[in-house]
């Protein structure tokens, strides 16, 4: 009973690390089938490490230097389609749910009406520490995932919005906190 | 007269023999870029189309963007059979190696088109590759970048890269 408890505990750390290392929510693929385009943009460490020192002194992109010189990456993919109607509610609603388990807490949930879109903010937690971001953003004619890897506030998000792949993210005004940490 | 006839021809070749010095594979990433060109030849046996004036291209880029653009190769591969994007993408990074980071891909399904975007850091600047498939058709490019110019890539990589792959499509 004991092995069997032990693997199941195993097998469920595990199953956290692998999803805290997937750049991606799982199933995803699908929608390249659907879409016109797809983007995959990847910012590594060294990538990260060198936009970090090239910034300028400007003060808005001093606190973006410091921000993603502590980064591990920032991954993005991107899907646009021909028309709105190419995913349902359901099929995001699912991806959602992948963030729903340990270490993971639904920070952010913008809801936007007609061609603003959803936009959903899952913090990774671990040893009591951040340890990266993942974004879901849901217009009608474009689905954005976003995955950035390394301790990154909340509030660090709007200095890095709209740059290094990651899409404008809505004033926190229009956000509904969602407080979930798990 | 003649001897100013003369004064011009010679100028002319001078100016002729600088812009094909510029295009001559001489420094390291010019041999990198001929040995992915030859191992995209014996993969899908066929040869690139020759682009003539490459050293004058190759200028004009530098001119253009105000010297954040340099050291230009292009490759233009004709007529390839069975060219698959996700396939391509896998054997260039082989043959790349783990010096090269990729940075960028887009695929746009009704054309069928595919970019890949490599890049790497070389001293004070950055190197570039990019791959633009469509049916039958390869484009390689292979570029140094300013500091500049990739820090604007790495900050707007999906805006520029548009850009970019619209420039591969016309060498």
């Amino acid at each position: 009973m004991k092995r069997i408890l032990g693997a199941f505990l195993l097998s469920l750390l595990l199953a956290e690390a692998a999803m805290a290392q997937r750049k991606f929510p799982a199933g995803i693929e699908k929608f390249a089938a659907r879409a016109e385009e797809t983007t995959d943009v990847s910012l590594d460490k060294s990538m990260l490490n060198f936009a970090s020192k090239f910034l300028s002194s400007r003060e808005q992109d001093q606190q973006a230097r410091r921000i993603i010189a502590s980064l591990e990456g920032i991954y993005v993919r991107s899907y646009e389609f021909n028309k709105p109607g190419a995913y349902t509610a359901a099929e995001i609603a699912a991806l959602r749910q992948q963030f729903q388990g340990p270490g993971w807490s639904h920070i952010v949930s913008v809801r936007g009406k007609g061609s603003d879109g959803d936009t959903d903010i899952f913090m990774h937690l671990g040893d009591g520490q951040i340890k990266g971001m993942l974004i879901i953003a849901a217009e009608p004619q474009e689905l954005t995932f976003v995955n950035i890897l390394g301790p990154i506030k909340p509030e660090d998000l709007k200095e890095l919005s709209g740059q290094f792949g990651i899409p404008q993210i809505r004033s926190p005004k229009n956000a509904q906190p969602e407080g979930k940490s798990k | 007269m003649n001897r100013k006839v003369c004064t011009t021809g010679l100028l002319s070749i001078l100016t002729f023999g600088f812009f094909m010095c510029a295009a001559t594979p001489a420094h390291a990433g010019g041999n990198e870029f001929k040995a992915i060109v030859v191992s995209v030849e014996q993969r899908y046996t066929i040869h690139p189309e020759h682009i003539p004036l490459m050293g004058f291209i190759s200028f004009c880029a530098w001119t253009f963007s105000k010297g954040t653009v340099k050291r230009m190769h292009i490759a233009d591969f004709e007529n390839i059979r069975q060219l698959n994007g996700e396939e391509l993408d896998t054997f260039l990074r082989a043959q790349l190696g783990t010096e090269w980071h990729p940075f960028v891909k887009t695929h746009e399904r009704d054309a069928r088109e595919d970019t890949f975007i490599y890049v790497r850091p070389d001293g004070g600047t950055f190197r570039m590759m990019i791959a633009h498939s469509e049916p039958g058709e390869l484009s390689l490019v292979e570029m140094s970048l300013s500091k500049k110019a990739m820090l604007a890539m790495a900050v707007d990589p999906q805006g520029r890269t548009k850009s970019y792959s619209l420039q591969s499509k016309r060498p």
